[in-house]
């Protein structure tokens, strides 16, 4: 369980750096790449789709599994991801701790659950469905959060614990959420990590987030903010070496600044494994 | 086993679509922090509104600019409303743009957004090696009567009677404001993926009857008969001749279906 496939430091791939990555000239060690994009039938993105999986490491991230959802898990949607694993062959598939379908109507987002241990049987059980089809074991991410339900019994960090061990999966730790929701909630994002089954993080997600008092908001578009970075460090001094990236989803910049962004994350990294 | 969670989801998915059980969702959410509930739900009921409109203003951007942001804002919000996502990627949200916006009170800007869905579809529709141009020259002419033909799946055939393809070209090439949308004689265009990207090209009325036949499945010899009721049966196969001429040189076929069975 603690051996990690592929470690260094990667980018969420966007469409303004398509076809820089697809000729191969981004100086990164992989790339996270959101599945549902490149679930079509043909045409440029396949195109880049295969031309950047010729050249770099691939994790392929969804955001549409409903793993916490009440509706049957999507037997269409799973057998497309299965081709496109097929396709790519990735160092890893991910998912959300979240539900975001209901009554057959998928909302696009990633909405929070009760954390009770009917939430951590029932989505243990869609997760190992999955990894069944899949033939592979997925990694699940925190979300950030901006309500939580009175009727959970557990904070977020055991939940999650509870269901990566109840469906033996991996977990992708997003140090920016665990800042976001410890703000909008009030909990302490470092006692956040102390639930944390270390040896199943098998990625981090960075990120930046929007200050709308009193609440943050996960929206990718800003820079890395101070106290994630600072989360970073302290998740790596537990965790060793973890493929870490960068998610920038809106008002993205230049890519020699989210390049600055990830060398930080890496002499951080180093820093911390020295230490 | 899950009942709690059916129900808790069910209410959330009310209050998205509608907000109107946002006072009894409140009971359910943790107090922590200070902050009102009626915040904390705001955040997802606004977000859910937004990456719709935003993914449909993605999707849709001469129906944007034609419409202008107030009456895309409110035409985009009702069609939310109406319309829930059925599909796990925002890339098909606006399938049924264009034809609610047909049966609807917007019913003007429905060849906007069918231009427009038809050039995404073409965008990324399955790949298939289009027949060399060649292909058909070496078929015995007394074989082009039962040959069929399969599209590529890229290909749209729309008849427009405003000035859509206009519009459309405007935004595509950001050549400044969009033209005010107006009436214009009937215009039929094909919509594909060529090398460089999708593309939209009009073409004569006969032609247009031609690959709309053959598109359907039609055989060569029947599109010339139905094409005959049309022109004349004098100049029906020549039309037909040509229609298929522009669409192997276009790479619009894929396919050329041997048949020599009349039945």
């Amino acid at each position: 369980m603690t051996q990690r496939v592929g470690t260094g430091f990667g980018l969420g791939l966007r469409p303004p750096f398509y076809q820089a990555a697809a000729a191969g000239e981004i100086p990164v060690d992989w790339f996270e790449l959101i599945s549902e994009n490149f679930m079509v039938a043909g045409g440029n993105p396949l195109r880049i789709l295969d031309a950047v999986a010729e050249r770099y490491p691939i994790a392929l991230h969804g955001v549409s599994m409903n793993l916490g959802g009440t509706d049957p898990l999507d037997k269409d949607y799973l057998q497309r991801l299965k081709a496109l694993v097929a396709r790519v062959e990735p160092v890893r598939v991910s998912d959300h701790l979240c539900w975001t379908r209901h009554g057959g109507h998928h909302l696009h987002d990633l909405l929070p659950l009760p954390y009770t241990e009917e939430a951590v049987s029932h989505v243990a059980q869609r997760i190992g469905i999955v990894q069944d089809v899949l033939q592979r074991r997925i990694l699940i991410e925190n979300v950030s959060s901006y309500a939580e339900f009175s009727q959970s019994s557990i904070n977020e960090s055991a939940f999650l614990a509870a269901v990566a061990e109840a469906a033996d999966c991996h977990i992708l730790l997003d140090v920016n959420n665990i800042v976001v929701s410890a703000h909008n909630h009030g909990f302490n994002a470092e006692a956040y990590l102390q639930d944390i089954p270390f040896d199943r993080v098998q990625q981090i997600h960075l990120a930046g987030h929007t200050v709308n008092e009193p609440l943050l908001i996960d929206t990718h578009d800003h820079p890395i903010a101070d106290p994630v970075w600072e989360l970073y460090r302290q998740t790596l001094h537990h965790l060793g070496a973890v493929p870490t990236m960068i998610e920038r989803d809106d008002n993205i910049p230049p890519l020699t600044e989210l390049l600055t962004e990830l060398d930080e994350a890496r002499q951080i990294s180093q820093r911390a494994l020295a230490a | 086993m899950t009942d709690n969670m059916h129900r808790l989801q069910s209410e959330f998915q009310t209050f998205l679509f509608s907000g109107r059980n946002e006072q009894e969702l409140q009971t359910r959410i943790a107090e922590s922090n200070d902050i009102p509930a009626t915040a904390r739900l705001a955040v997802y009921r606004n977000a859910y509104y937004i990456r719709l409109q935003e993914a449909l203003a993605h999707d849709f951007p001469t129906l944007l600019a034609v419409a202008g942001d107030a009456r895309f804002g409110k035409l985009s919000a009702r069609f939310i409303r109406a319309n829930p996502s059925r599909h796990p990627s925002l890339r098909d949200f606006g399938r049924a743009l264009p034809g609610w916006l047909r049966e609807g009170e917007e019913g003007d800007l429905a060849e906007v957004a069918a231009l427009e869905w038809a050039v995404l579809e073409a965008f990324d529709a399955a790949d298939h090696t289009p027949v060399a141009a060649e292909a058909l020259a070496q078929v015995p002419p007394e074989e082009w009567e039962y040959l069929g033909f399969d599209f590529h799946p890229s290909v749209s055939l729309l008849k427009v009677s405003c000035n859509v393809r206009e519009c459309w070209s405007v935004v595509r090439n950001d050549k400044g404001a969009v033209p005010a949308l107006r009436d214009t004689e009937e215009e039929r265009l094909v919509v594909w993926r060529a090398a460089c990207g999708p593309a939209v090209q009009a073409i004569e009325p006969a032609l247009f009857s031609a690959l709309l036949g053959l598109k359907d499945g039609r055989r060569f010899g029947e599109c010339c008969l139905q094409l005959a009721e049309q022109t004349s049966a004098e100049q029906a196969p020549a039309i037909a001749a040509q229609a298929l001429a522009l669409a192997c040189n276009s790479g619009w076929i894929t396919h050329i279906q041997h048949d020599t069975d009349q039945t």
